[in-house]
C-alpha cells in the first residue's frame, strides 16, 4: 500500500510503517473537535508530513489519505466530513474528524466476566474460514474491554467459519448495500444460471449457510445455498433500496416453516454415527416397526433442501436408508451411484496406463 | 501458526493496547503478546512506536505534552510495558458492523451447545451487544438458527466448565465397547463431528474420543486434576493415533470441497479448467479413503492405490444395497 504512493507525483516512498501513519491519523482526527482540512492533516500528521511539500499538491499523498480513510471505515471507525459553508463540495476545504463517542464503545456497554468469556468463545469460532480478520480484531477489542476467564481454559473450540468462498464478498456487499451478480448451480441443471440480486443476509439454518436476497430480475425474495454459488461474486456499483432489508426476518421465518413441513423419514443403524448426528434434529425417534429391523431406529425430521440433505445422507453410507419421500430416496441413490461410478475399475482419472 | 497482522489489525491492536494498559498497569511484553496473540517482537515494535505517537499541536508539529509516553527504562531493562501518558484515546474501540455480526452469530451458535444457564447468558449477551449501538448501526449481515445439538455436547461443556471428570461407555472404531473415566481436556468440532480430547484414567494417557460413540455419558463429582485447554496443540486428524505407516494416496478434489477436507492434510496441485485438482494425501487407515469421500461425497475421487478405490466402491455399493428394490 505504501509502495503505491511512490508512483506518480513526486512524493517519495515513506519509511513510516502503515499502522504508525494510520494510528497517528486517528489521533489527529480525534483531537480536533472542529475537524482538520486535508492540507492540515497531510502537512502535519506523522507518516504524511515527511513526504509533504509546502505549496505543492501531491496526488499520491491524497490517494494515500483516501485509502487510509477506507481502511478506517472498514475497521468500524467512522470519519465525519464537514463541508465548508463558503464552498460546499470543495474537497480541499472539507474538514475531517472522528467523534470520540463513535470511536469508542459506549460507556454504559460493559460485560461481566462470564459474558466476556462467552464473547471470546464466539470470536474464536471464526478463526478459520471467513471473518478471520474481523474475529481477530473483535478478540483484541474484547481483551481491552476487561478481565475475563481465558477461553483457552474453557477447553471448548467451536468452528463457525463459513467455508464457502462466496461468503466474504457477499458479506461486504450486504454491509455496503450493493447489488451483486453470481452464477448459481442448481443440482439438476447442466449449467449454472446467472443471478442479479440485492443481498440481504447470510443465515445459517439446517446446518447450512444461505443467502437471503431479493432477486432483482424476478422481483421477488429468493434463498440461495452458498455452496451452490460458483465462480465468484461480482459486486456492482449500484446500491439497492435499504427498505428491502425489512423483509429478511419474514424470509427467515418462512425458511424455518419450510424446514418444519418438508419432512423425511429415515432408518438409521442403532449406535451408528448417523444415529448420533441425525437424532438431535429428529422430531420423532422410534424403534423400527418391522420385525427383524431391531438393529435400526426410525427418525422423522425436517429439512430445507432435499438435494443438499441427500448429499449429507449419502456420506453416512449404509448406516442410513431413506424411507420417504421418494425424491429424497432417488437423490440419495443418485449420489451413491455417482460415487460408485467415479470409483469403478479402472481409475478414470488415472494417468498411468498399463498397470491398472 | 499466527497469521500475519495487516495494517488495519495493527491499528486496532494499538487502539486496544491503550485501554488495556490503563486498566492493567505495567505488563510484561510476553504477557501482552500472549493475550493479544501476536509475536513479542511485533508487540515490542508497536509499543516503542506508541511511546512516541501523539497529536500535532497548534503549531502543526508534535510537542512533548501532546505525545504518549511510556516508561522506557522499564521496557529496555525489564521488558515491561508501562504507559505513563495518554492522549486523545482512552477506551476500547467500538466493534465494526462485521465484527459485531460475527460475535452475535457466534453467540447464537453457542446457544445450542451450552448448559441451560450459560445458554440464557449467551442469549442475553447477544441482545446486549445488538442493542448497544441503537438505530445508527446497520442491520447485521449474518444470523444463525442454532443447530439442535447432541445432548452430550452441553453435558461435556458443563463438565469442563465445572472442572469435573466424566464417565461413559465407549465403542471404538473396531466396534468393541469399554467403560472409561476421563479428564476432559478439549472439546472440538471437525467436519460436523464432535471430538473430546481427554486424559483416559484407564489407559493412563491422552486419547481422542468421538462424542457420537459415547454411551451413558455422565459428569462425575471428582475434580479433574488436568486443566482443560482449547489450544490447538494436538491435531485431531485421522492420522493422530498411532498405527501402521501411512500409504500415500492420489486423489482428485473439486476446488470448492477443499475447506471440508482441511483436516486430512492434502497436498493439492494446480486447479484445472474443470475446477478439479490433483492432490496427494496420507491414507493412515483402510477407512481413510472412505472418510475423505464422506467429508465431500460428490467432490472427491480416490485415484490410487486401487485398494483404497475398491474400499470406496464397496462402501457405496453396500449403501446402494439398501435400495435394491429400486434397481433396474
Amino acid at each position: 500500500m505504501v509502495a503505491a504512493a511512490s508512483q506518480g507525483s513526486g512524493a517519495p516512498r515513506s519509511s513510516v510503517p502503515g499502522e504508525q501513519r494510520v494510528f497517528s491519523l486517528v489521533l489527529a482526527l480525534v483531537a480536533s473537535p472542529q475537524g482538520a482540512t486535508k492540507r492540515e492533516l497531510l502537512s502535519s500528521v506523522y507518516g504524511y508530513a515527511d513526504r509533504y511539500q509546502h505549496g505543492e499538491r501531491s496526488d499520491a499523498l491524497e490517494r494515500q489519505f483516501e485509502r487510509d480513510k477506507d481502511q478506517l471505515r472498514a475497521i468500524g471507525i467512522p470519519i465525519d466530513t464537514i463541508d465548508s459553508p463558503e464552498e460546499p463540495g470543495n474537497t480541499q476545504l472539507t474538514r475531517y474528524r472522528i467523534s470520540k463517542e463513535l470511536l469508542q464503545v459506549p460507556r454504559d456497554l460493559r460485560f461481566s466476566e462470564r459474558e466476556l468469556t462467552l464473547l471470546r468463545l464466539a470470536a474464536m469460532a471464526w478463526r478459520e474460514g471467513s471473518l478471520t480478520a474481523e474475529s481477530r480484531r473483535a478478540a483484541m477489542k474484547l481483551e481491552s474491554l476487561g478481565a475475563g476467564l481465558d477461553v483457552q481454559h474453557l477447553g471448548v473450540s467451536l468452528r463457525l467459519g463459513i467455508p464457502e468462498p462466496a461468503a466474504p464478498a457477499l458479506q461486504s456487499a450486504i454491509d455496503a448495500g450493493r447489488v451483486v451478480r453470481f452464477d448459481y448451480q442448481l443440482p439438476h441443471r447442466d449449467a449454472p444460471l446467472g443471478r442479479r440480486v440485492a443481498p440481504l443476509r447470510l443465515h445459517r439454518a439446517d446446518g447450512r449457510w444461505h443467502l437471503i436476497a431479493h432477486d432483482l430480475d424476478r422481483d421477488d425474495e429468493r434463498v440461495f445455498l452458498l455452496s451452490r454459488i460458483v465462480g465468484g461474486v461480482r459486486t456492482e456499483r449500484e446500491v439497492f433500496d435499504p427498505m428491502l432489508r425489512h423483509r429478511v426476518d419474514g424470509e427467515i421465518e418462512e425458511l424455518l416453516r419450510l424446514e418444519r413441513v418438508q419432512r423425511a423419514t429415515l432408518e438409521v443403524r442403532r449406535g451408528s454415527v448417523a444415529e448420533a448426528r441425525l437424532s438431535p434434529r429428529a422430531a420423532s425417534h422410534e424403534d423400527a416397526a418391522e420385525p427383524g429391523c431391531e438393529a435400526t431406529a426410525r427418525l422423522e425430521l425436517g429439512t430445507l433442501d432435499y438435494r443438499a440433505f441427500a448429499e449429507e445422507l449419502a456420506a453416512f453410507g449404509a448406516d442410513v436408508a431413506v424411507v420417504e419421500p421418494p425424491q429424497l430416496r432417488s437423490a440419495v441413490i443418485a449420489e451413491l451411484r455417482g460415487i460408485a461410478g467415479r470409483h469403478a475399475v479402472p481409475a478414470a482419472g488415472s494417468a498411468e496406463g498399463g498397470t491398472a | 501458526m499466527r497469521s500475519q497482522l495487516q495494517t488495519p489489525d495493527r491499528v486496532v491492536l494499538l487502539l486496544a493496547l491503550v485501554p488495556y494498559l490503563r486498566e492493567h498497569g505495567p505488563t510484561p511484553v510476553n504477557e501482552l503478546a500472549e493475550t493479544f496473540d501476536v509475536e513479542p517482537a511485533l508487540l515490542r515494535k508497536l509499543v516503542r512506536f506508541l511511546g512516541t505517537a501523539g497529536v500535532p499541536g497548534e503549531t502543526q508539529s508534535y510537542q512533548h505534552e501532546d505525545l504518549f509516553d511510556i516508561d522506557w527504562t522499564a521496557l529496555e531493562d525489564e521488558d515491561l510495558v508501562s504507559l505513563t501518558h495518554v492522549v486523545a484515546v482512552d477506551d476500547t474501540p467500538r466493534f465494526s458492523a462485521a465484527e459485531r455480526a460475527a460475535l452475535i452469530a457466534g453467540l447464537q451458535m453457542l446457544t445450542g451447545m451450552l448448559p441451560t444457564e450459560e445458554r440464557e447468558r449467551a442469549e442475553r449477551t447477544a441482545a446486549k451487544l445488538a442493542g448497544a449501538f441503537g438505530d445508527t448501526a446497520p442491520p447485521s449481515a449474518l444470523s444463525v438458527t442454532a443447530d439442535p445439538q447432541d445432548a452430550r455436547v452441553p453435558l461435556l461443556v458443563g463438565a469442563i466448565g465445572n472442572g469435573h471428570r466424566v464417565a461413559f461407555a465407549y465403542r471404538d472404531a473396531r466396534g468393541s465397547e469399554s467403560a472409561r473415566s476421563v479428564e476432559p481436556l478439549q472439546l472440538r468440532q471437525s467436519s460436523g463431528a464432535w471430538y473430546l480430547r481427554a486424559f483416559c484414567l484407564e489407559r493412563g494417557e491422552e486419547r481422542t474420543f468421538r462424542i457420537d460413540r459415547m454411551r451413558d455419558l455422565r459428569e462425575l463429582d471428582e475434580a479433574a486434576a488436568r486443566p482443560a485447554s482449547a489450544a490447538p496443540a494436538t491435531r485431531f486428524s485421522a492420522g493422530a493415533a498411532s498405527g501402521p505407516a501411512a500409504q500415500r494416496g492420489r486423489i482428485r478434489v473439486r476446488l470448492d470441497a477443499a475447506p471440508r477436507l482441511a483436516d486430512f492434510g492434502l497436498e493439492t496441485g494446480p486447479v484445472g479448467r474443470d475446477g478439479w485438482a490433483d492432490a496427494t494425501v496420507d491414507l493412515w487407515y483402510p477407512g481413510t479413503a472412505v472418510a475423505l469421500v464422506q467429508a465431500a461425497p460428490g467432490a472427491v475421487e480416490i485415484v490410487s492405490p486401487e485398494s483404497a478405490r475398491a474400499a470406496v466402491r464397496a462402501w457405496a455399493e453396500q449403501a446402494l444395497g439398501l435400495y435394491d428394490d429400486e434397481r433396474d
